[in-house]
């Protein structure tokens, strides 16, 4: 083998070794890329398993009102409403009666509660209503300068 | 649901107070709209038609003497803590409306009411100026 012929093959060796390299570094930074994909699939399955989790303890959870807080709450809105009368600053506005048709369902567990249809139950048959009527009363000022 | 604008006014919770008030707060500016358009017809009338004026014609007054408003709403009932420490049932509606029914995927059509009865009624007795 001439010399010539023996300097080729060492240069072909040793790029041959330097793609190897190359190539296992390329392999290595894919390798730290899927782990990165991997840890961020398990984070958003367990955000997705908690948020899961969160909707169906609000699906199940039926808060309930005693009779007696409701009628209370209606009266104190009513005392409010007429001790502060609405106005846009020159009339007033009496809220002379109000009416409210509250549906929902009874439980006794703890005296007798209403319990509140939650959103995916409400049908027309079962939606709430409150029906008042307000009368403005004309406050007409004098002013002489 | 994504893209789409929602105006969560529409369909987020409110006190019962604060709603109320809202629509009286509206009810006493129409009402307020009304006397001015009152004032300002005898203004123009005394301006325009003095001859109508001269003979005591005075324009009628507008007045809403009830407003019946008849909503349809979803209560919810919320447990709050006072800053004593009790707990005290909070009561919040959201109005059912079609944005509401869009947002939640239900099927009804309750719809609200606002009835206004708007009557003439003779105009207050004392004197406009030009």
């Amino acid at each position: 083998m001439s010399l010539m012929t023996k300097i080729k093959e060492f240069f072909k060796g040793k790029n041959e070794s330097n793609k190897q390299s190359d190539l296992k570094k390329e392999l290595e930074k894919m390798r730290e890329q899927v782990e990165d994909l991997k840890n961020q699939v398990e984070d958003l399955d367990n955000r997705n398993q908690d948020l899961t989790s969160k909707m169906e303890a609000t699906t199940k959870l039926r808060p309930m009102v005693k009779i007696e807080d409701l009628t209370t709450h209606f009266k104190e809105v009513i005392t409010k409403l007429n001790r502060q009368p609405p106005t846009d600053g020159e009339n007033y506005v009496i809220l002379e009666q109000l009416e409210a048709e509250i549906k929902g369902g009874l439980d006794v567990k703890d005296g007798i509660q209403l319990s509140q249809v939650l959103p995916h139950e409400l049908t027309p048959q079962n939606i709430s209503s409150i029906r008042f009527t307000l009368r403005p009363t004309s406050v007409i000022k004098i002013v002489k300068e | 649901m994504a893209d789409q604008q929602i105006n969560f006014s529409e369909i987020l919770v409110g006190p019962i107070e604060q709603m109320i008030e809202k629509i009286g707060q509206g009810i006493a500016k129409a009402q307020t709209s009304l006397d001015k358009a009152a004032i300002e017809s005898q203004k123009s009338l005394l301006k325009d038609f003095k001859e109508l004026a001269d003979i005591g014609y005075k324009v009628n007054w507008y007045h809403m003497p009830e407003v019946v408003v008849d909503l349809k709403i979803a209560m919810h009932y919320e447990e709050e803590k006072t800053e004593g420490g009790e707990k005290k049932v909070g009561f919040f509606m959201s109005p059912f409306n079609a944005k509401y029914q869009n947002s939640f995927a239900y099927s009804a059509d309750g719809a609200s009411s606002l009835k206004i009865r708007i009557v003439p009624i003779p105009p207050p007795a004392f004197e406009i100026e030009k």
